[in-house]
């Protein structure tokens, strides 16, 4: 489901800047960079996130530079995020520590050897736990500066803006209504701090809040 | 000033719009003159939500079904209800959408494009370009109807008229 296919929720940004003259020669570079990887190739990471094919979501090596649709960049961000239930590793955290304890005659474990016994299971939980995939749609118009995303949470907005940024180093700013208020007034030759005119409407009978 | 501030400062502009979004879709027969002489046919139909804040903290009321409960919306509204949520039906020649849109960031929610068919060994960027046309084009009318609710709201015939009227479909929503 995304901005493709199936129904699609999404929010809109304005690019902050220009497109680069020479994108066609430096984007491909940036954009395999932080190309998504699988959490089976990053040992010990609980979360992996970056670009894959918007028409393919197992692709994420680009080889025909696909996702240049002129007029358009069109990418698909790719968020996998292992989960080990706490009860789990505290459970198998305290197994583990009676084991130790009896072995080498202890009654109390450091602290050090607590965490590295903690650590040891969270690495062996997260080789078995399958990873729960998200994937959101990316569209960028070149010609009109604006960039749909397909999700509309705002944590996973502001860190899919802050992944942008760090791809093609150009900021995104929210479209929202004040903003798309000053736009309408500027398309139609006005000032666009006309927008700060427009007070907000009561419509319960009585006294206003 | 941030832009999360800006977006709470102004978030009456997407309640308030989405009321007369609705209230031109049921006293105007939903018709939006865009530009190049088209014209698109707007309703509301299926789920309204609408919130309110007091004693005990925000209250979402979530009217769903068929034009009785869509009253009860009309009718919270009076109340002092706020409407932060609709699900929206628009037409635009043989094309339809229908999506849900939210008052505080105007995000779009569940959007159906009308069905993008595809031939068998058909090139897949064709797929992505007529679907993406296919959003592009109600983001463009949407603009432009919110355009005409900016300007309308600026335009001296506010007071005069278009409140008015919108005040007293409103009340009639009520009886």
């Amino acid at each position: 489901m995304g901005l493709v296919h199936g129904s699609a929720s999404f929010c809109r940004y304005e690019v902050d800047g220009s497109l680069p003259q020479d994108y066609i020669e430096t984007f491909p570079g940036e954009i395999l960079r932080y190309a998504f990887h699988t959490l089976d190739d990053l040992p010990g990471e609980e979360r992996s996130t970056g670009w894959v094919n918007i028409l393919d979501m197992f692709d994420n090596d680009f080889r025909t530079m696909e996702y240049f649709k002129e007029p358009f960049i069109a990418l698909s961000w790719r968020v996998d995020v292992k989960r080990i239930p706490k009860q789990a590793i505290l459970q198998y955290c305290r197994e583990a520590e009676k084991e130790v304890k009896e072995r080498e005659g202890l009654e109390y474990l450091a602290k050090g050897i607590r965490e590295e016994i903690r650590e040891s299971i969270r690495l062996r939980l997260l080789k078995r736990a399958i990873p729960q995939t998200g994937v959101y749609d990316m569209i960028w118009n070149f010609k009109t500066n604006t960039v749909l995303f397909g999700a509309t949470g705002s944590k996973l907005c502001d860190e899919f803006a802050e992944f942008f940024r760090k791809t093609f180093h150009l900021q995104l700013i929210p479209i929202y209504p004040y903003a798309l208020a000053q736009k309408a007034l500027n398309a139609l030759g006005k000032d666009s701090a006309l927008a700060e005119e427009i007070r907000p409407l009561y419509f319960a009978e009585g006294p206003q809040a | 000033m941030s832009v999360i501030d800006d977006v709470r400062e102004s978030e009456s502009l997407g309640r308030d719009f989405l009321v007369w979004l609705w209230f031109r879709s049921e006293t105007m027969a939903g018709s939006f003159q865009l530009q190049d002489r088209e014209e698109a046919e707007l309703w509301f139909e299926g789920k309204v939500t609408l919130q309110s804040e007091g004693d005990r903290g925000v209250e979402t009321v979530v009217c769903t079904g068929e034009n009785v409960r869509i009253r009860e919306a009309r009718f919270a509204l009076g109340e002092g209800k706020k409407l932060t949520r609709a699900k929206i039906h628009l037409r635009a020649g043989d094309n339809e959408w229908v999506f849900e849109l939210d008052s505080t960031w105007m995000n779009f929610h569940s959007l159906k494009t009308p069905r993008v068919f595809r031939e068998k060994g058909e090139d897949p960027d064709a797929l992505f370009y007529e679907r993406t046309f296919l959003v592009e084009k109600l983001l463009s009318m949407m603009d432009q109807i919110f355009g005409g609710y900016v300007e309308a709201r600026l335009s001296p015939a506010w007071d005069m008229e278009e409140l008015p009227a919108l005040m007293n479909w409103i009340r009639e929503g009520m009886k």
